[in-house]
């Protein structure tokens, strides 16, 4: 017994008391976590690469050189510890350097007072189907700030320095991380208006369960991030990589980062963090000045419908004001509801357009409104399906060509990127298409295996038009497909412009395109060509569509593609979220055509 | 439940604090309106336009100390970052922004909505010109809650 007791009291706890030695720390995950390091083939690099964000100078690449630089330095300078709040924490906890009051700091996070974090979304909803990657930041919730105090929350938000770069530079230095990213924090209400200023941003809100403890040490780690700048890139160390680094730095059991090898979607992290049980606590949407404008523009009572069209049409052709019928209009009811229409209207319009009449006249409509004295209702808001509920981005599949005879085979399909119009379009914006590096590749026998088709892009914006706005839709497409009946490549690249229209079942669109195609082996330079396009889309029913695509088009000289005819339409069927089988029908050209099924997955 | 000496207490720390001066100075850092190659950069890339900080505790307003906005502005800033849709919301006598800032003004519960329709009211008196600047608003819209009471309990 007493041998025990001197077991319990002696030995076991001078057994935990050897502090870790400085090659176990250095390589702890937390360490690796704080420095951003990924292992690589390079060692460990760190992802950060500033250089302020290290003391030793080769901290980047040499995680135990840095941290035999700052326990260097915070043993001999404590308060140095300050520049690093997290970094140092960690070490304290270790025994490396010694404790240190932070008065400034701990001021400063108590002001800020976060006790909650939430992952914010936002899609978009104009006619961009690029901006159906979203976009994730941060909300820090201040504790006690309730409901009708959220908007006074803080947002931080990972994003690049672009200056006022536009086109081609912007597009180069944005994909090869020529712009600075850095961490930035400002009220919620400022950050939302970013995204809303445009006037067609959704946002939703995910709390991410975090105790008080992980919160305050994101905190921490926030601030040792402060005005460190890194490189952006907008593929894969975008918003919302950065972001899921930092869930990871306080959740050491969370593996958020390693999955994303070449590219980082935001709605795949939103899609991720929900897969994970009990990650996220809740979530809220938030409608766009948009979508509360179409909902209430909608569910007026139809006479009001017909009176702000009525004001609406007088007001832009006119530029002017109907005050005096405005005003005069009896039935106060139905004049506040048709000026609430038209100043949703007008503040999306002069958000598009200040110098517009919609900024002009917002005074007077403002005043002419107030003085109606009615309460405005709000329109009923119907939450779109968020984006967790969609098909996943990357998408491999089976094609098994059942005709013509002589086309038989088995094809593979891959496709990093991102969503077409066969799908179910549940979490994405609906009438968009973004294609982006699919592959086909098979043949009739396993020694024959042939490139079939190759899509560098391709892009559908069916933006319809309704009695409030004419968007243009568009679509563009740059591929290459094998000729079975030429036993050819054929090359092209088209772009169209032209307008949709839409129904609770359906989206057709009509364009004009200009095409220019190049048959492999050819000598010429292509050939150019011009025509219309149409294309049909139908929910048939909760899990099938129909989709159709024809293009006419002629050429500008005679040669090999006289009278271009390209159709393709087919059937849709999910099998889940995930999963998809597909009919369809292809008509190349005039010789070409087969019929398939695919079964398709997404990942 | 605030008392009258409370609401007096918020409206004078903000009428002191906006008396005379250029505000939280925003303007800049609040866009109007986009270009059209603005919106679309700005979709397809999320780059921040204008409004960019540089960190996260260097706020670049007169109304933040460290990127946190000072109790006693709030409203200003509140009312400078957000005064189109503010006014948008007065003028309908609803809506969420409006809510926040009766909020700040000390209104709970019913109060807000209260708080709301006094500003339809007194709309022409709050937004008493065209191009109005949210300081100016601000003082206008001391002045109401001052003569108005809205905020405060009558016998909860």
């Amino acid at each position: 017994m007493k041998f025990v007791i001197y077991f319990l009291l002696v030995v076991i706890p001078s057994l935990s008391v050897a502090a870790p030695s400085l090659e176990e720390v250095a390589n702890s995950q937390k360490w690796q976590r704080l420095l951003h390091i990924k292992k690589s083939l390079f060692g460990h690099q760190s992802e950060i690469k500033d250089p302020r964000f290290y003391i030793s100078p080769e901290g980047m690449s040499d995680p135990l050189k840095e941290l035999k630089a700052d326990v260097e330095l915070w043993t001999k300078d404590p308060n140095q510890q300050c520049r690093f709040p997290a970094r140092s924490r960690y070490l304290r906890n270790m025994g490396l350097v010694p404790e240190v009051i932070c008065a400034e700091r701990e001021a400063w996070k108590k002001r800020l007072g976060a006790d909650k974090i939430s992952l914010i979304f936002a899609s978009a909803y104009l006619n961009n189907p690029a901006s159906m990657f979203g976009h994730t930041f941060l909300k820090l919730h201040t504790q006690n700030n309730g409901a009708d105090r959220d908007l006074m929350n803080y947002g931080v938000n990972f994003a690049a320095s672009t200056g006022s770069d536009g086109g081609i530079p912007f597009a180069f230095k944005g994909l090869f991380g020529f712009y600075p990213g850095n961490f930035s924090m400002m009220p919620y209400h400022q950050r939302l208006l970013d995204y809303s200023s445009l006037e067609g941003r959704e946002i939703w809100e995910y709390e991410i369960n975090l105790t008080p403890e992980q919160v305050d040490e994101l905190v921490e780690h926030l601030m040792e991030l402060d005005s460190i700048q890194t490189s952006y890139y907008f593929f894969d160390r975008n918003c919302s990589y950065q972001l899921l680094s930092l869930f990871e730095v306080v959740r050491p059991d969370l593996n958020l980062t390693d999955e994303y090898v070449y590219h980082v979607i935001p709605a795949d992290t939103i899609q991720q963090v929900t897969d994970i049980p009990g990650l996220v606590r809740s979530s809220r949407y938030r409608p766009s000045l948009r979508a509360r404008f179409e909902s209430r523009q909608l569910n007026a009572p139809e006479e009001a419908q017909t009176l702000a069209l009525n004001w609406r049409d007088k007001i832009e052709k006119s530029n002017e004001l109907p005050v005096a019928e405005i005003s005069s209009f009896s039935k106060a009811d139905t004049r506040a509801q048709a000026l609430d229409i038209l100043l949703d209207y007008g503040a999306i319009r002069a958000y598009q357009d200040s110098g517009s009449v919609w900024a002009e006249k917002e005074f007077e409509l403002k005043g002419l409104r107030a003085s109606s004295g009615i309460t405005a209702v709000d329109a009923p808001i119907h939450e779109p399906i968020p984006v967790e509920k969609g098909h996943a981005s990357a998408r491999i599949g089976l094609e098994g060509r059942i005709g013509p005879q002589d086309q038989r085979g088995l094809f593979l399909n891959f496709r990093p990127a991102y969503h077409d119009l066969y799908s179910s379009d549940e979490g994405y914006l609906r009438g968009s298409q973004i294609r982006f590096l699919e592959l086909s590749a098979g043949g009739k026998e396993s020694s024959n295996i042939k490139l079939d088709s190759f899509t560098l892009l391709d892009i559908v914006s069916l933006s319809p038009i309704n009695s409030y706005f004419t968007p243009t839709s568009w679509r563009l497409n740059l591929s290459s497909d094998h000729l079975f009946s030429a036993s050819k490549d054929f090359y092209h690249g088209s772009v169209g412009g032209g307008v949709s229209f839409s129904g609770d079942k359906w989206l057709a669109g009509a364009f004009l395109e200009t095409q220019w195609s190049q048959l492999e082996g050819e000598a010429s330079a292509g050939s150019l060509s011009f025509g219309p396009s149409v294309i049909v889309r139908l929910n048939l029913s909760h899990h099938l569509r129909a989709l159709a695509d024809l293009k006419i088009l002629w050429p500008t000289r005679n040669d090999v593609l006289e009278n271009y005819k390209h159709f393709e339409g087919g059937f849709s069927y999910s099998l889940g979220k995930n999963d998809e089988l597909r009919l369809t029908y292809k008509k190349l050209l005039e010789q070409d055509e087969h019929e398939s099924i695919y079964y398709l997955h997404y990942f | 439940m605030k008392s009258l000496l409370a609401i007096l207490t918020i409206i004078g720390a903000a009428s002191v604090a906006s008396a005379g001066d250029a505000g939280c100075g925003l303007g800049s850092m609040i866009l109007k309106s986009n270009t059209k190659l603005q919106q679309v950069l700005a979709a397809t890339t999320n780059g921040t336009f204008g409004s960019q900080t540089f960190g996260i505790t260097s706020g670049t307003s007169n109304c933040s100390a460290s990127a946190i906005v000072m109790n006693d502005k709030e409203i200003q800033y509140f009312a400078e970052a957000n005064q189109t849709d503010l006014t948008r919301e007065m003028a309908q006598g609803n809506g969420e922004k409006l809510s926040t800032l009766a909020a700040l003004y000390g209104c709970n519960g019913q109060q807000k909505a209260n708080f709301a329709k006094m500003t339809q009211a007194s709309y022409n008196k709050i937004v008493d010109h065209k191009n109005i600047s949210a300081t100016q608003m601000v003082q206008n819209l001391n002045t109401q809650v001052a003569a108005s009471n809205v905020c405060v309990a009558s016998n909860n």
